[in-house]
Parts: C-alpha cells; structure tokens; sequence
C-alpha cells in the first residue's frame, strides 16, 4: 500500500529530510508493505487544508503544526513560553510528554491519530531593520512585525512586548519586508530565517518564545484498517526520528545561528536571565488574555507544568 | 422611450461592455437581453453590499494601521469571508447573463446555425449536469464544516456561514444553465422546423 | 505519462470546444480524475478551491476591477486620450499612436484587457476611420494594444499569477512592464508602417507654444485619473500597503472622482459598476476555484513532475527547457483565454522553470506575454473578437494585421523576455532590491 504524506518543508530542508528518512524507516519495517510517497513544500496545500486533508483521508499522513480550526484548544503547540529551553521542550512533547498527552486526546476525536512529534526548533522574530533594546521586554518599538493568520496568541504577545502587529499573507511578506510594509516576522526558527529571509534579514531575535514542533499524525481510520504489526511499525519509525531530532535540534538551530552571523546578520541571543524576565512577563500579562484559546483545564496543567500559578 | 431612458440604457450597456471579460462576445450578440426577476435583483443588492463591505472592511484596516498604530484582529479574516460571498453571488449572476468565460470553436467550425444550436443545447445540458455534481460536492464539505464546528482562525466565525454560500450559489447556476439549456432546445428546435 | 492524465486531458479539450463553461471544464476533469483516483473524499478538493479564493491576496481583483471601472466609466478614457491627441495627434499615423499611449496609461488604471478594447476602442475607432484609418486596421490596433494592460500594473492576470505559484504579487506587477514598453515601440514603428499605406489627414501643424499649452490644459483636466495609477504604484512600492490594501485605497479614490468631481456616473449608474465589478470578479474567481481543485488533483497524480520528464527527456539544456515551455504556452494561449491559462499551465511549468534556473518572477513576465499574445492569437481570440464587435468589423479583415502583430512584435518580445533575464527582473531589482 502507497500512502501519501504532506510537510511544509521544502525538498532538502532537515524537515523534509527526516520525512524522507520516515518512509525508508516504515518501508523496512513493515517489510516493504507500506510505502510512503513524501508531497513536500505544501504542495498538497497549506497547513489548514492539509489537516482537513487527513481528517478526510485524502492524505493519509502529515508531519505539520496542528491547525486550530476545530478545536482552538491545540493553541497549546505554540503557546508562548510554554518552555523555554529544549529539555523541557522534549519532556512535554515526548512520548509520555504532558503536551503530547494533551495533543492526543483532542486529535483523537478529529479521527486523527498523533504517530510522534518532530522538533523543528526554538522560535524568534526575523527583521529586515536594526531593533532598539531587543533584551528589554517593556521597551516600545516603532516596529511593525508580522503575525501568522491565525496566531491569535502572538498576536497578543508581540504588542505586550511593544511591536505595532499586523497580518501579512505568507506570499506577500518578503517583499513585505522589502518594501517595508512590515519589518519583520515572528513565528518561524532559526532554519526558516535563512531558507525563507537570507538576502534582506539584518538582524534575528531569538525570543525562544515558543518551540515550534510538526505533529506526524495520520487518518485514525487508515491506521485502525492496518494490521497490527504495520501499525506498530508506523509508530516505531515515527518515534526514531522524532528522537533523533531531539538529540540534534539544539545543535542544528545553533548552526543556523552561526550561519547567520557569518552572514552577517545580527543575532540577538537572550541570556538565562533574560529568558526568565521574558516568560515571567508573558506568562502574567499575555497568559491571561489568551487563556480562553486553551481552555481553564489545559491552562491549569500548563501552570502546573511551568510552576508558574 | 425618453431621451434619459435612452442615455440610462446606453450607460448601462458601456458598464456591461467595461467590465465583461474576454468571453464578452456572448454577453454582447449571444442572446438578446433579458429583464432580470426578483431573485437576479436580490442576488445584485447582496453583491453590490459584498463590494463595498469588502472595501470598506480593507480600507478601515489601513487607515488604523497608520492613524491609530493598531491593527484590528480578524479583519482580514472578515473580508477575506465576505469576499467568498462575493465571487459566488457573482458567479451565479454570470451565469444568469451567459457571461461565462468559454473557448468554444463550434462557431469556426459547424457552418450550420441549426447543427450549431443543437450543439450549444447539448454543451449547455452537460454543463447543467457537471454544476449540479459540483452543487453535491459543495453541500458535502459545508456539512462538513458545518457538523464539525468548523472556526475561522482568527475570529473564531463558524465557517458554515461561509461555506454555504457555496452550494447555495452554484444550485442557482444550476438552475440558470438549465434554464439556457431548456432555452437553446426550444431555439434549435424553432430552427429545425 | 499515464494514460488516465491523457484522457482527461482529451475530455477538457473536447468539452472546450463544444463550448460548455471553462469552470466546468475544469471540474469535468476533477470527476474524471476523482472517479478513477483514490482520494476518497470530494471534500478535500473542495477545500483546496475554498481555501483558493478565500485568500486576502486574491481580493485586490474585485477591488481592481472596481477602482478600474469607476475611473473608465465616462469621461475618463476621453480624457486620456485628449492628452495623448494634443501631443500626438498632429504627427503622421499620429491617431495610432494615440491608442497605442493611451491603452497603455489606461492600463494602468485597469486591469483588463477587454476594459481597454471597450473604453478606448468605441471612442477611437471612429475616429481613426474618419481620418482615413482603414477599419479593420483601428480595430486590430485597439485590439492588440489592449493586451498592455495585462502587462501593466495593476493586472488581474498578474495577481492570479502571483498567486497560484505562491509569488510576491508586489514583484509579479512589475516583471511585465519592461516587456510591455518594448511592445509600445513595436507597435509605434507597425503603425506607422501601415498609415503610410493608407490615405491619412494629419491635423495641420500648429505653433508649439500652442500645443504645449493644449497639452498642458489637457493634462490637467485629466490629472485626477493620472493621479489614480501614481497613487496605487506609490503605496505599494512606497513600502506603505500590500496590494489589496492598495486596491482598496484606489476604489476610496476613485468614487469621490467619478461620483462628485468629474460627474461622470450617476448614483444609479454608480450602482451599476459596482454590481458588474463584482459578477466579473465572481465569473473570474469561479475559474479559479474550480482551476484549484483540479490542479490539486494533477499535484497528487504528479503531472507537473511527469511534465518536467518528458521535457527533460528531450533535451536538459536550459534554453531547450525553455523553448518548450513557450510552444506550451503558445498553444494554450491560442486555445485558452489568459485567466484559465495561467491557472492551468503556470502551476505545470514551475518545476520546468526551476529545472531551467528561471526566477519565478521572469516566469510571470513569460506567462505574461505569451497569454497576453493569446489574447489576439486565433483559434480562441477572446480580445480580437471583442475589437471586431466594438470595432464594428468583420474578424476575416483583422487577421492580416493580426498576424503582423504577432509574428513581428509580440513574438520578438516573447523570446527576449523569455531569454533576456534582465528584461523582466531589471525593474522588480530596482524598485524592491536583491
Ligand atoms: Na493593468
Ligand atoms: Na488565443
């Protein structure tokens, strides 16, 4: 049996590798049974459509952020601070993580079935202009910074830490950024920077302000048609390269980092210290007003989790 | 008529010409015009509203972008709503006026207007039947927004009140092509005697 | 390639010419395809329409359609061409320059070619016969001039372009303009090869104090719609607003001109624009839900991939690719109107492109061209139809001329833009860097 699987992540990029690596993995495991053909680039759609996409059944897996058209309450995949170093990242998002437990359930009645999760790597914010007093969380900037549509908690975010937010459609925010009609962007990691920003990034924030992860999730009714084995061997696979990711991530962004500055963008790394005055800041004047997207229970463990009621 | 019925009705023939599309050759010497009912009227309020909703929605994000240094959350995801209203309400009113876009080569190649009536009648019969298929489609994945809740990202809108436009418009095209078809039988039929 | 993919290749073409609606057309190949697939839910490729159209991008075309026919309703395209009269008008074949200038700057306040057959055509036609123009020649003129509007921004074929291959519409808008200047003077030098075979009065000759003063009393009773282009341009590539936010800005500024100071709409007519822009918006964005579902369909049956294969299976060599990729254009330009070529064919010649090292915004300018040139290029001539009806004449007469047009200005210009980069991206460098 051939099944399709869809990323957002273009052919070459670590993403779109570790897919290629997904279907070698499951391709051995079951014997040659189950072969899977990698659509990278979106090529199938974009995030939204996609995850309907496998809901249907007309794609039969993705490895991509969970969209929140159904149940806002996965604003939990990038709730900002949630975590701010990669340890703690992959304890919630493990196996067993809290988050991913989270995940599960409510995928689970969309007739989506979560395989494991990738960690594509720590957030920040992408400019095409010089930043003022990029460490101080209550500076004001006459910035304008571009949210994804739907990001409806950076949104929140990004104008406590003093930026003017607008939305820009994806396809118009490189020459956006060109232009000036923004000056930059949240919500993508080191290695989207580079792929997506090289030529007019000037300066990279890394906020660490969410860990931005690809749920490699499949139709739950596919799954439940396959023979035991061959399911077991799809979560296998999953979990090898979601493992090895997270053994690699930290890494892979610091390389990207490097690039950047041998570029000469300037990277802006917060200290421990300063990372602590972000999330503490966020999680008492953003967390409230964004708390409805996630609902009072999953808030309850989040606070939990963070120590942070 | 009086004279400004005459100049009303010139205007309102350079508006259609101004804004017909390339397949404009229809909408001009196809067929001759016809008096629209109530349904086609109610069908061009809801769209003229949609046009300028659509505007104003767009124009009231910039000004705040630059007077007031704000954006308003979701607007975009409103016009962007308003604007799937638009181009349906549109669609069906085009094909109310004949007006959409084909290549046809009957006319370069059957020499016979009655061989070509028949042809125009049977090309219009299957495009009845390929729009009632899409209709199906399109009432499919409205229940499906519609039973699983589906929201829009930003406002958290039911997308249902989106996605039912789209069946609802195109069983209106249906029913306006099945009307052309039933047309062109009856003008072949005419022609063959 | 696999034989499903021809036989609903066959099936769209056979339903093209026996004239059924291209949208259907297009979803005639969806069930074909949906039928012998193994997708499993409609719903998917419904959704990839939906999610299409329901994009914030795509909005700038109403808005574009409407500013445009605002601004042309009435006195507008008049006053346009009194400008371009009082400066050109006294020179030989100087009425065919007048089209020619005025179709171009008209394009830049539209965004369709068939506005500008209408807007300029009724009024310039009879006027160049009156002059001893041959008839069939205005309308040829009218017809393929026309076309610049699609190559100057704001241009709805541009936007859907910009769109369907996930390109920057801010870039996509001036990848043609370059090429289309080019046009202008191809045009200019035809013109006037053919008025001096025809028996043309030329005004008689005046002082040039006077005609700088006619031009510049012209001018500025035309500068409001003048101002109208300067003003889109300016937002956009002032770093100030997307393209539909500047869309929108253009719509603001044209009801108050149109409506209040140049009087040339009543409330009713008024209303009447308004209504029409949205009913060809729809008929256009109806194509594009339909052209989505189905290039979805071709994505999962990997046709653009099968495409590249067998181009690349005659020849790997760039310039080869890329002669390829223009015959296809050229022959879907001469069965298809721009709109559903673009939605068809650029989505296919992407991987082409990138195998060829082409810049997805010199792609647009090709697209743009050759599209363009299908405009007036039989069997499925929409644009030169449409200057015979507004032309008054017979299409058997324009086809001479045509094909002067064709073989001696638009095709010239499609092979340099297709193999002089610099043609199409000179102008996106220039205004927004890299
Ligand atoms: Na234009
Ligand atoms: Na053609």
């Amino acid at each position: 049996e051939t099944l399709r699987l869809s990323t957002l992540d273009k052919p070459g990029s670590d993403g779109a590798n570790a897919a290629e690596t997904f279907a070698e993995l499951v391709k051995e495991k079951t014997d040659g049974r189950i072969e899977i053909t990698v659509y990278p680039a979106s090529q199938l759609g974009d995030w939204t459509e996609v995850y309907n996409g496998v809901t249907f059944g007309a794609v039969d897996l993705a490895m991509q952020p969970l969209s929140t058209d159904s149940d806002r309450r996965l604003a939990i995949t990038w709730f900002p601070y949630t975590f701010t170093d990669y340890a703690s990242a992959r304890d919630a998002l493990s196996a067993d993580g809290y988050v991913t437990k989270i995940v599960d359930g409510i995928i689970a009645d969309q007739g989506l079935k979560l395989l494991a999760t990738y960690g594509a790597g720590m957030g920040g914010a992408v400019f095409a202009n010089e930043v003022d007093d990029p460490t101080n969380p209550d500076a004001s900037h006459n910035i304008k910074i571009r949210v994804w549509p739907g990001g409806t908690t950076h949104h929140a975010l990004m104008e406590r830490l003093g930026f003017n937010v607008a939305v820009v459609p994806w396809a118009e925010l490189y020459t956006g950024m060109q232009t000036g009609v923004v000056d930059g962007a949240i919500g993508g990691t080191p290695e989207l920077a580079l792929d997506n920003f090289k030529d007019i990034a000037k300066t990279w924030v890394q906020y660490n302000d969410h860990f931005e992860a690809n749920y490699i999730f499949m139709n739950l009714g596919k799954f439940e048609g396959l023979q035991a084995a061959d399911q077991a061997a799809l979560v296998e696979a999953a979990q090898e390269i979601a493992d090895k990711r997270f053994d690699e991530v930290a890494a892979a962004d610091a390389a990207r980092l490097q690039q950047m500055k041998d570029l000469g963008i300037n990277v802006i790394e917060l200290t421990p210290d300063q990372l602590q005055a972000f999330a503490a800041i966020t999680r008492k004047d953003v967390w409230p007003s964004i708390s409805e997207e996630i609902g009072p229970d999953i808030l309850k463990q989040l606070q939990e989790a963070t120590g942070s009621n | 008529m009086t004279k400004s019925e005459l100049d009303s009705a010139e205007a309102s023939h350079n508006i259609a010409l101004e804004l017909a599309l390339p397949s404009a050759e229809n909408l001009a010497h196809g067929y001759p015009p016809r008096k629209p009912g109530p349904l086609v009227l109610i069908q061009r309020f809801l769209l003229g509203i949609c046009c300028l909703s659509v505007t104003a929605l767009i124009f009231i994000q910039v000004f705040t972008r630059y007077v007031l240094h704000t954006s308003i959350f979701g607007i975009e995801d409103l016009a962007s709503f308003v604007a799937v209203w638009l181009y349906f309400l549109g669609g069906s009113l085009g094909a109310w006026e004949r007006g959409h876009i084909s290549a046809s080569l009957v006319d370069l190649i059957v020499t016979s207007p009655q061989r070509r009536l028949w042809i125009n009648a049977a090309a219009a019969f299957i495009t009845t039947a390929l729009c009632a298929w899409m209709t199906k489609w399109a009432f499919d994945y409205f229940m499906f927004t519609l039973t699983r809740h589906k929201m829009s990202l930003e406002l958290g809108l039911p997308m249902a009140y989106v996605t039912v436009v789209m069946p609802l418009c195109l069983a209106l095209m249906t029913f306006y092509f099945l009307v052309e078809a039933l047309d062109l039988t009856a003008m072949a039929r005419r022609a063959t005697k | 390639m696999s034989l499903v993919i021809v036989f609903d290749a066959i099936l769209l073409t056979a339903l093209l010419i026996v004239g059924v609606p291209v949208p259907l057309c297009f979803a005639a190949a969806c069930l074909f395809l949906f039928a012998l697939g193994d997708i499993g839910s409609a719903s998917f490729l419904i959704g990839a329409g939906f999610s299409k159209i329901s994009s914030i991008i795509i909005v700038a075309i109403p808005l574009y359609i409407l500013a445009g026919g605002l601004m042309s309703h009435g006195g507008i395209a008049g006053r346009l061409i009194d400008v371009a009269d009082a400066a050109l008008g006294r020179t030989k074949g100087g009425l065919g320059l007048v089209v020619i200038f005025t179709t171009a700057v008209f394009g830049a306040i539209s965004g369709m070619a068939s506005s500008a057959v209408a807007a300029i055509g009724t009024i310039m036609i009879p006027k160049m016969v009156d002059r001893g123009y041959d008839r069939a020649y205005a309308a040829t003129l009218v017809s393929a001039s026309s076309v610049l509007a699609l190559l100057i921004p704001p241009s709805a074929s541009m936007i859907l372009f910009g769109w369907v291959t996930g390109t920057s519409i801010t870039a996509c808008f001036l990848a043609p303009v370059l090429p289309g200047i080019l046009l202008i003077g191809l045009f200019g030098f035809w013109n006037r090869f053919y008025a001096a075979r025809m028996e043309v009065t030329v005004a008689a000759p005046a002082k040039f104090t006077a005609i700088a003063s006619d031009i510049l009393a012209k001018t500025r009773r035309a500068s409001l719609a003048l101002l109208m282009p300067v003003l889109i341009l300016g937002f956009i590539y002032g770093g100030i607003t997307t393209p539909t936010e500047a869309a929108a800005i253009a719509v603001v500024y044209a009801v108050p001109v149109s409506l209040v100071i140049y009087r040339d709409l009543t409330l009713k007519e008024f209303w009447e624009v308004v209504w029409r822009s949205g009913q060809t918006a729809g008929v256009l964005l109806i194509l594009v839900f339909f052209a989505a579902m189905l290039s979805r369909l071709f994505t999962l049956e990997n046709v653009p991939q099968h495409i590249l294969e067998g181009f690349m299976s005659v020849t790997q060599h760039p310039i080869g690719l890329l002669l390829m990729a223009n015959v296809f254009l050229v022959l879907i330009g001469m069965f298809m109107e721009d709109v559903s070529g673009i939605l068809l064919a650029a989505p296919m010649l992407m991987p082409v492109m990138q195998q060829a090292g082409v810049d997805p915004v010199q792609f647009a300018a090709i697209v743009a061209v050759n599209l363009g040139m299908g405009l007036i290029t039989p069997p499925t001539a929409p644009i030169l139809y449409f200057g015979a009806l507004i032309g008054k004449t017979q299409l058997g007469s324009m086809l001479k001329p045509t094909l002067v047009f064709i073989l001696f200005a638009y095709l010239p210009v499609v092979l340099l833009t297709t193999f002089v980069p610099s043609l199409s991206l000179a102008l996106p460098r220039f205004f927004l860097g890299g």
